[in-house]
């Protein structure tokens, strides 16, 4: 078994390092940024490491069991809000060569490791901590170590979970829907009234007898109890018997679900009504948009991700306006809600939509080549697309808003509109030229943000904050002249220059990809790996 | 069933001008030379093999007449016109079925087909009833809402042939079109290659089938590490051998050198 997972580990090691640029700065970059992330955490640890030796046992006993929960949250609750699940073994890939299941689920498990480090570092963190503490017995901490197996197995079977629930035709959306909900409740716990009212739930399920952030919690601080470590192994035994049931079960839908391509996507059937705006227009960029339409709508991650950047970008909004009167409220989100709503869908959208827009059609995008039509027809078709979706995204926003009676007037609207104009013209132009030079396949049936790479992933970061300064500068100007009308008329400005930049942005990008096409296509035919990005 | 007639019937007569004439190509990968002064010249309405071994440059030199790669030097003519300066000219006359995929799995093998067909140009109606024929000819009409995604790779390769004849071209180019496609989509696959060569169109195809390439092409070219090291019809490539190669195969194996094997490992 040993021997077979270091083997993928091996191959796992050599594509990655194959395929990355090694002298790349964008992964320099990323290889920075991520560093600064966990560095957080990692500085977290330390202070964990360095103050829990001076804190009582009474406070220990207090905060151990909510702060565990807590760890239990963030390990089980972040993947589903990111619908990212960390790095995982492509099964089809590896299921060909005489690899046991036993294995393949030690690995799974190990590569649960991938979905949430940040916890990991916390909890070396506290068990060094509690080691130093001279009142706790010296190796009861490391019972905080069992914790890991536990959050692992579970993580696995919540994996599972998701990933056929996703497979499901009809439970898809719903799940999303779910998703969205789940992920409110952090916020609405800590910013609302609602929240000092469920706060003692919170804290009377933390401390509730038996489990397992409990036991884990009194077990850590000692002297070990035999109930609680009868307790803590059938938890343990629980989340592995469970994980390893939701694993076979995976792996006999294998051939089902995984091996029949895209069968699970839209019906062919439900395409049609798409056919009759573009008999409007003449081909070919009606066939090409048609095509466009047709593709994403069928690709299940794009509809949820077009749902997420629709619903998401309000739900997760509402809370932080909670504090004030969102109908008429006076704080800076209550009384920008639309714009802010916006930009943040547009943002989730941004990089299949606008940075990457060859990456969906992966090797296919030949065909523009082999076609007697010119590129920047097809680059323009794209684009057209991306913002049909975005039109469609701020109007889903503005229909929400005024649902739940949220702070809509008419300059809000249009400041919202307009934000959104700005932000896609620039995001366009850019795209345009990024999609050229740094091109990427995109596998539809796996998360897209993480396979983005280190160089698109600056890329979309640096895209962000631009977004945000250029809209950010109307704002300024707003506030310092005191004006609406300096608002919309400073994006009304940048939209101007923004449409000019994208004319040359884009004739750019479209020589770039004649001259370049050979590289281009060479990217985004690059082949595949046995561990996933999530 | 009419339909490959009423596909041709746009495909032109031959004239003098070959279909492909390439004059000393280079084509550098990383200081390695993927095709090294490679010439060759393919008459129009020939069924023209292009045979090497794996690694010898003939994946790359359908890419470059294709359009998918820049040569380093060398000329490349495809119908009488400069490739890639008239490279719009030459891809609405041509007819690619390159070894990756051109097809979108997001899309039925019909939806791909009307696409494919409005992009060279042809008006709806008639993209719509070419894609059907060509669907029924091909026998991918059974499931019409299946995606493209969900196709075998004889059924992938088939919709590719399909959306290689929809505009009927005047040059197909070819790599491995047979390659996981069962020998009755092979069998139609080739009879309408032929019909198309009858007609006045030329095909230019690799393939590691070596008996497919003996029965269907007029003219073969052989090349080794990116040069054409033999070219002729069958009877004049077995002239360049020792005596003795009768098949294809023995005289391909003799012209690019190869090794029989004779039980080396005792594991094995």
């Amino acid at each position: 078994m040993w021997q077979q997972i270091r083997a993928i580990a091996w191959a796992q090691f050599r594509i990655a390092r194959n395929h990355l640029p090694r002298t790349s700065v964008g992964s320099v970059l990323m290889w920075m940024l991520s560093l600064l992330w966990y560095g957080i955490y990692a500085a977290l640890a330390i202070v964990l490491a360095s103050r829990l030796p001076d804190t009582s046992i009474p406070e220990l006993q207090r905060w151990t069991p909510p702060a565990l929960l807590g760890v239990f949250l963030f390990w089980q609750v972040v993947p589903l809000l990111t619908l990212s699940t960390g790095w995982s073994l492509q099964l089809n890939r590896l299921r060909a060569f005489p690899v046991s299941d036993r294995s393949l689920f030690g690995i799974e498990v190990l590569l649960r490791l991938t979905s949430a480090p940040e916890m990991i570092l916390i909890l070396t963190g506290a068990v060094i901590g509690l080691g130093r503490h001279h009142a706790v017995p010296l190796l009861s901490p490391l019972f905080l170590l069992l914790y890991i197996p536990f959050n692992l197995f579970l993580q696995l079977a919540v994996r599972e979970l998701i990933l056929y629930s996703f497979e499901r035709h009809r439970f898809r959306e719903l799940f999303a829907v779910l998703v969205i909900s789940i992920s409110v409740l952090p916020q609405l716990l800590a910013r609302t009234q609602l929240g000092h009212v469920l706060r003692p739930y919170f804290f009377a399920a933390a401390r509730g007898y038996a489990t397992p952030w409990r036991v884990t919690g009194s077990l850590s601080l000692g002297p070990p109890s035999a109930t609680d470590m009868i307790l803590l192994l059938i938890w343990i035994f629980a989340a592995y018997a469970l994980s390893r049931w939701q694993f076979e079960k995976g792996l006999r839908h294998e051939d089902i679900f995984r091996h029949s391509g895209p069968a699970s996507a839209m019906s062919a059937k439900k395409a049609g009504w798409l056919d009759g705006p573009t008999r409007l227009l003449k081909d070919p960029l009606a066939a090409l948009l048609q095509k466009e339409f047709r593709g994403l709508l069928r690709m299940p991650r794009f509809r949820v991700l077009f749902g997420m950047a629709c619903i998401f970008s309000v739900v997760v909004f509402i809370p932080v306006t909670l504090n004030h009167d969102i109908r008429h409220g006076s704080g800076f989100v209550s009384s920008n809600f639309l714009p802010i709503v916006n930009l943040y869908g547009l943002l989730l959208l941004s990089d299949v939509l606008l940075l990457n827009v060859f990456g969906l059609d992966r090797s296919a995008a030949q065909l523009y080549f082999v076609v007697p039509i010119p590129l920047a027809w097809v680059v323009r078709a794209k684009n057209l697309v991306a913002v049909a979706f975005i039109c469609l995204q701020t109007a889903a926003v503005l229909i929400i808003a005024l649902i739940i009676r949220a702070n809509v007037t008419l300059l809000s609207a249009l400041a919202g509109a307009a934000a959104s104009a700005v932000v896609t013209v620039y995001l366009l132009a850019l795209g345009n030229l990024a999609s050229i030079s740094m091109a990427r396949p995109v596998d539809p049936a796996q998360t897209f943000k993480r396979q983005a790479g280190a160089r698109m992933q600056l890329w979309i970061l640096l895209c962000g904050v631009g977004m945000y300064a250029l809209v950010g500068f109307a704002f300024l100007a707003r506030w310092a002249l005191q004006s609406d009308g300096a608002l919309l008329g400073i994006l009304l400005l940048e939209f101007a220059i923004g449409l000019i930049f994208y004319h040359i942005a884009t004739e750019s990008a479209v020589r770039r990809g004649l001259h370049e096409n050979e590289r281009m296509l060479n990217a985004l035919s690059k082949g595949a790996s046995p561990i996933s990005a999530g | 069933m009419s339909a490959v007639p009423e596909l041709v019937t746009a495909v032109t007569s031959p004239d003098d001008t070959p279909a492909i004439e390439i004059q000393d190509l280079h084509k550098i990968y990383d200081g390695v030379h993927a095709v090294d002064g490679l010439s060759v010249t393919v008459p129009q309405g020939c069924f023209f093999g292009f045979l090497g071994p794996n690694g010898a440059g003939k994946t790359t030199t359908i890419k470059m007449l294709m359009g998918l790669a820049r040569p380093d030097s060398g000329s490349i003519h495809v119908l009488g016109l400069p490739m890639p300066q008239q490279s719009l000219d030459i891809r609405r006359q041509i007819g690619p079925v390159p070894d990756d995929s051109l097809l979108f799995d997001y899309l039925t093998g019909g939806e791909y087909l009307d696409f494919v067909a409005r992009l060279y140009g042809l008006a709806r109606s008639s993209a719509r009833e070419r894609s059907r024929e060509l669907l029924e000819l091909l026998q991918l009409d059974e499931n019409p809402r299946k995606l493209i995604g969900e196709y075998s790779k004889g059924m992938r390769k088939r919709v590719a042939m399909a959306a290689a004849l929809i505009h009927s071209p005047r040059l197909f180019l070819m790599d491995e079109p047979f390659e996981g496609v069962d020998a009755v989509g092979a069998r139609l696959m080739k009879d309408i290659l032929r019909e198309q060569v009858h007609h006045g169109a030329t095909v230019f195809l690799t393939s590691h089938v070596l008996e497919v390439v003996e029965r269907l092409c007029d003219r073969i070219a052989i090349i080794s590490r990116g040069k054409v090291i033999a070219n002729g019809t069958v009877p004049e490539l077995r002239a360049q051998v020792a005596s003795g190669a009768t098949t294809l195969e023995d005289i391909f194996v003799q012209l690019v050198g190869g090794e029989r094997y004779s039980g080396k490992f005792d594991w094995l």
